[in-house]
């Protein structure tokens, strides 16, 4: 009963900001083009650098697409539908958390979904094309794609999350969810094979970047149970772990008395 | 007399940034971030593929190590003045006794060489621990850091000239975005241009843009003075001709400022 209210609840938001990018509709087309754009020039990279080489320790050019297509889909979900999820930062420090404390909804939930990037739909609809192209789509790989989609989104998400709610703890945590971003962005579009074992082991079982692209492409291309659990467990422990710190940072945090008039 | 004010710009502009160390610092450790991870990538090519480009690892970590630090030094200006120019705030500046796009030019280096200094260290440190030292001698690096001074003052004028499309459209974003775009294939920044295909690799070799990270980055990696008075020439010929173009499009764009008072 719960969930099915949260998801109309969810619904509307959806609505709500789909009806305000139809309103500046060339804003959103524009936004749209341009990350589309954005996304191919990165993969020039990967055609050049594949034009001259067959592998990066047995990484080739469709895998290493395909690592960009993942994280395009995550990236792009995440940034339509819960576009705040990069300024929770901001919000904590600047004690607009307020107006969302205030109402009965989960103030995560709702804080997140306020917001919609519309450039993050460039980023879904590239991911998707260049699935199709380079990812040998049947029936049974479109529902492991939605599996790994999910819970690649819900590792980056999480991971993010922590680095966020940092500012509970330091106040101005704005240069730190920054290189957080980046520490994310960076290593999640890179093949895992070029990292050594140390680092593997950081990206498997400490911050599990690796859930977010790496193991997904690894299971598109060659399914495998073991790994299929691993995600859904990897996933789901570091969103508790997230949720952990968020509500433990929660209880620090500090009314900043600020009056917002929401239009 | 005269270079004295800029000079006093660029010194409280510096002082200035020195409040915002942190942000600094964290801004050189995500430099640092995409260092590390093209350590690993290059490494991981270079144990297959030795020599690959006509580099050793050294030298194209080292040439991408410097990219990494020149990016973190002058910017671009584009945001701020084209939004100085929408907001009409320019007409602010029309009136005081100082060369606009030298004062701002001043402006934008006091902010970031700071950060540059940090960048420097920071990179550099984790280069000679992944890599060893540099393959230049240290009796160069003047004319490496001259090379490099050229190639921010260029990229900032080519910056200045695209913020003043603002005079004649509402939005110079979108031009920047393209800029943004072939300095991304044609600059050096993600990958030498000894990665491009032969045909886009001619033409990015004499473009502006390729002597604002690529040729100063490969100076300091494969320096021979044959490519030193090449780089150096064209990088006068260009800074000549965008402070040609930056002044006259600015001094044709504020033509078109109407003052209201108020």
């Amino acid at each position: 009963m719960e969930g099915k209210k949260y998801f109309a609840f969810v619904l509307a938001y959806f609505k709500q900001n789909l009806s305000t990018a139809m309103e500046y509709r060339v804003n959103f087309i524009t936004q749209f083009f341009f990350m589309v754009l954005n996304d191919f020039f990165f993969i020039l990279f990967w055609y050049f650098l594949f034009k001259k080489i067959d592998n990066i320790n047995g990484w080739g050019f469709e895998s290493s697409i395909l690592l960009f297509a993942f994280a395009g889909l995550s990236y792009g979900f995440l940034d339509f539908f819960f576009g705040n999820w990069r300024e929770l930062n901001k919000i904590i420090a600047e004690g607009s958390l307020d107006f969302h404390l205030a109402l009965p909804k989960n103030e995560l939930l709702h804080t997140m979904i306020s917001k919609s990037n519309f450039s993050g739909m460039g980023d879904i609809v590239f991911g998707v094309c260049l699935f199709f192209l380079f990812g040998n789509m049947t029936m049974v790989s479109m529902g492991v794609l939605i599996i790994v989609t999910a819970t690649g989104t819900l590792v980056l998400f999480s991971t993010n999350l922590i680095f966020q709610s940092m500012a509970f703890y330091v106040g101005n945590a704005q240069g730190l969810s920054s290189a957080g971003m980046n520490f994310l962005t960076g290593f999640s579009v890179y093949p895992i094979s070029i990292f050594d074992s140390t680092w593997r082991f950081i990206f498997y079982f400490v911050f599990p970047i690796a859930f977010i692209t790496n193991v997904p492409v690894i299971l598109l291309q060659s399914f495998s149970l073991f790994w299929l659990v691993a995600s859904i467990f990897a996933s789901t422990s570091i969103f508790l772990v997230s949720l952990f710190i968020y509500k433990k940072g929660l209880k620090k945090y500090e009314s900043g008395n600020l009056l917002n008039i929401r239009v | 007399m005269k270079l004295q004010k800029y000079l006093s710009v660029f010194k409280i502009n510096l002082l200035e940034s020195l409040t915002y160390t942190t942000d600094m610092i964290f801004h050189a450790l995500i430099s640092g971030i995409y260092v590390f991870i093209f350590i690993k990538l290059w490494t991981a090519i270079f144990n297959q593929n030795p020599n690959f480009l006509g580099f050793t690892l050294n030298e194209l970590l080292w040439y991408y190590g410097m990219v990494q630090i020149i990016l973190l030094f002058g910017g671009s200006p584009v945001k701020e003045i084209s939004s100085s120019i929408q907001k009409g705030e320019v007409v602010n500046s029309l009136n005081k006794p100082y060369n606009f796009i030298l004062y701002n030019l001043c402006e934008s280096l006091g902010k970031t060489v700071f950060l540059f200094l940090i960048g420097l260290f920071w990179v550099s440190l984790m280069l000679v621990f992944y890599v060893g030292l540099p393959p230049l001698d240290f009796k160069f690096y003047p004319l490496i850091f001259l090379v490099i001074l050229l190639g921010v003052l260029i990229n900032y004028l080519i910056g200045f000239s695209i913020a003043t499309i603002a005079f004649w459209v509402e939005d110079a974003t979108p031009y920047q975005w393209i800029y943004s775009k072939i300095l991304f294939i044609f600059s050096g920044v993600f990958f030498p241009l000894e990665l491009l295909p032969l045909f886009l690799k001619n033409i990015a070799q004499y473009l502006p843009t390729s002597f604002l990270l690529y040729y100063p980055a490969k100076l300091f990696v494969q320096f021979t003075w044959e490519l030193f008075w090449k780089v150096f020439s064209f990088q006068i010929a260009f800074l000549i001709l965008f402070y040609g173009l930056s002044l006259l499009l600015f001094s044709r764009g504020v033509k078109k400022v109407s003052v209201n008072g108020g």
